[in-house]
């Protein structure tokens, strides 16, 4: 039977929505190797671990189905019954800076996937293309540490998404052309990976009872008396919203 | 090439609880070794040799250890055919016993014992006999198979059937004609992540190839050149975490009978840098070196046996 409501009723709930603006991307756990030679065409780490993710202005919280199998042993009725976490690929776009540092990273990430063959006579008509090992520790090119933060204004909250083995497998062509001189360039690349994870997966986050999304953190911190686990939440956030004059910096140019 | 002791792919996937299939490999042991042929331990005749498809293996001399196959399956068979056997074959029979009887009595007249299994057998000692209609049956498939002897072509129940309307009753039975060797086909597929994976993927193709293949040198010494040795034996195992696995079939001491392997998994050719191609499919073929029994399902535990 429908409960009756009032507007008080729903206002902790309906005023307090989610707002789809509030995020940031993290580029992390790239190969030494790959660091290297993105470092060498001008995309330093610094670029690669802060600014990169700032110019990332349109992203999705990753999305997972399950793949089924029906069994009909009962007349007329189909079971099904999930045998396997499919993931989907993202989907990330970026302005471009007057330093071309996005286009560059992502493009020169893809080069790097298929350079095993090294550089040597790199523009002969013979040359040909062998890849570079995914899960290498020192040269690998897939990332372990890449993650999106969701989270809203009042900072209270942080929803982290890691995503393991991640590379760029789709960089569209980047459409260019004369018109209004307000017209950004975009890039827009999409991504593979092995799976994700919801929740920190911080070893620390994990001690503190804050991994995965658990909930038994915020319990220890408020029976914690110097509040270490709020202070804990506030400092990741720190961490992935850096200055504001940083980031004034980047989008003027 | 000195066999690598373990060899695993991918790195630690015998980590945890992880499901996995290891492969064992053993030198072969004959089954007749030690003792005269045909007899077990305790030289009893017609023994079940190696009926728990055991044979005293020496300690393994590699473990390779894969992940999980494309495909599981078993089949378990055993061979049935149909039989018969009709009245007449079944008085020969008796016949016959009758008359190895009557050869092996002493102190008596072979050739009368012998007149009187013959007379048993025409006036039908049997019950079935004294009725006319099957001896006349008797008399004619008789007739048809002397015909035969002097060239014609007369099929005796024929006979039976166009001058009576009948054939005689094959009694036809199903019977258990005896067992078979299993034998397993596994397809695994290889996409070595670094350089250590693509090692040991390298060693594993290699040492498989290497222990089915038979050997020149026989270890016993002796007739260099004149024999060639069997190849090692495997023992496959579904294993979770450090013990079997808990559901799925054991497979006994078997046979690696064929391996292919497809360099191109990817469909064209694609390597890393070193040579190493990003995908392969690896098939093998096991195949028991001893049939399953009833008794072998004693020792088993978990899972649903072999």
């Amino acid at each position: 039977m429908p409960r009756q409501l009032n507007i008080e009723d729903v206002k902790p709930l309906i005023g307090n929505l989610s707002r789809s603006n509030y995020y940031q991307v993290q580029f992390g756990g790239l190969s030494p190797r790959l660091r290297g030679y993105l470092g060498s065409r001008g995309v330093d780490n610094a670029f690669i671990s802060e600014d990169s993710g700032l110019l990332c202005y349109s992203a999705q919280l990753p999305g997972s189905s399950l793949a089924g199998t029906e069994s009909t042993n009962f007349a007329g009725i189909t079971e099904t019954m999930a045998h396997r976490r499919v993931f989907t690929s993202l989907s990330l776009e970026f302005y471009c800076d007057t330093q071309y540092r996005s286009l560059k990273f992502l493009e020169h990430w893809m080069e790097y996937v298929a350079s095993g063959n090294g550089f040597a006579d790199y523009a002969d008509r013979n040359y040909t293309y062998r890849m570079n090992y995914p899960n290498d520790p020192t040269s690998g090119y897939k990332c372990d540490s890449t993650k999106i933060y969701k989270f809203e204004s009042s900072l209270e909250r942080v929803m982290e998404y890691s995503f393991l083995g991640l590379f760029p497998i789709n960089l569209s062509s980047t459409p260019v052309r004369y018109g209004p001189n307000s017209e950004l360039t975009r890039v827009t690349c999409e991504f593979r990976y092995d799976r994700y994870i919801a929740g920190s997966i911080l070893s620390y986050d994990t001690v503190r009872g804050f991994g995965n999304n658990l909930e038994s953190g915020v319990t220890n911190a408020f029976s914690d008396l110097n509040f270490n686990g709020f202070t804990n939440t506030l400092n990741t956030i720190n961490r992935i919203a850096g200055p504001v004059s940083d980031i004034l910096n980047l989008f003027t140019n | 090439m000195a066999l690598s002791k373990t060899l695993q792919y991918p790195t630690n996937i015998a980590s945890g609880n992880n499901d996995y299939f290891m492969v064992g490999i053993f030198n072969y042991q004959p089954p007749g070794s030690g003792r005269r042929i045909g007899r077990d331990t305790d030289n009893r005749v017609l023994n079940i040799t190696g009926s728990k498809g055991t044979r005293n293996l020496k300690r393994s001399l590699s473990n390779i250890i894969l992940p999980m196959p494309d495909n599981i399956s078993d089949s378990n068979a055993v061979t049935w055919d149909s039989d018969s056997l009709n009245s007449l074959q079944l008085a020969g029979i008796n016949v016959a016993e009758d008359i190895l009887t009557a050869l092996k009595a002493e102190n008596a007249n072979k050739a009368e014992q012998l007149g009187k299994v013959v007379n048993k057998f025409f006036t039908g000692a049997g019950g079935a006999a004294l009725d006319p209609t099957v001896r006349d049956a008797v008399k004619k498939s008789l007739i048809g198979e002397a015909i035969n002897v002097v060239g014609g072509n007369i099929d005796a129940q024929s006979l039976i059937s166009r001058t009576t309307g009948q054939v005689l009753n094959p009694n036809l039975e199903l019977l258990f004609k005896g067992v078979i060797l299993r034998e397993f086909n596994y397809s695994f597929t290889l996409t070595p992540r670094d350089l250590n994976e693509s090692n040991q993927i390298k060693q594993i193709i290699s040492t498989l190839k290497q222990s089915m293949s038979a050997k020149k040198t026989a270890s016993n010494g002796g007739g260099q050149g004149a024999f060639i040795q069997a190849p090692d034996v495997f023992q496959p195992v579904f294993m979770q975490g450090s013990r079997a696995h808990p559901f799925l079939y054991s497979i006994k001491q078997s046979a690696l009978t064929g391996m292919n392997v497809n360099y191109i998994g990817t469909g064209s050719y694609a390597t890393y840098g070193d040579g190493t191609p990003v995908k392969m499919q690896m098939q093998l073929r096991f195949r028991e070196l001893s049939p399953v029994y009833n008794e072998d399902y004693r020792s088993v535990n978990d899972g649903v046996g072999f």
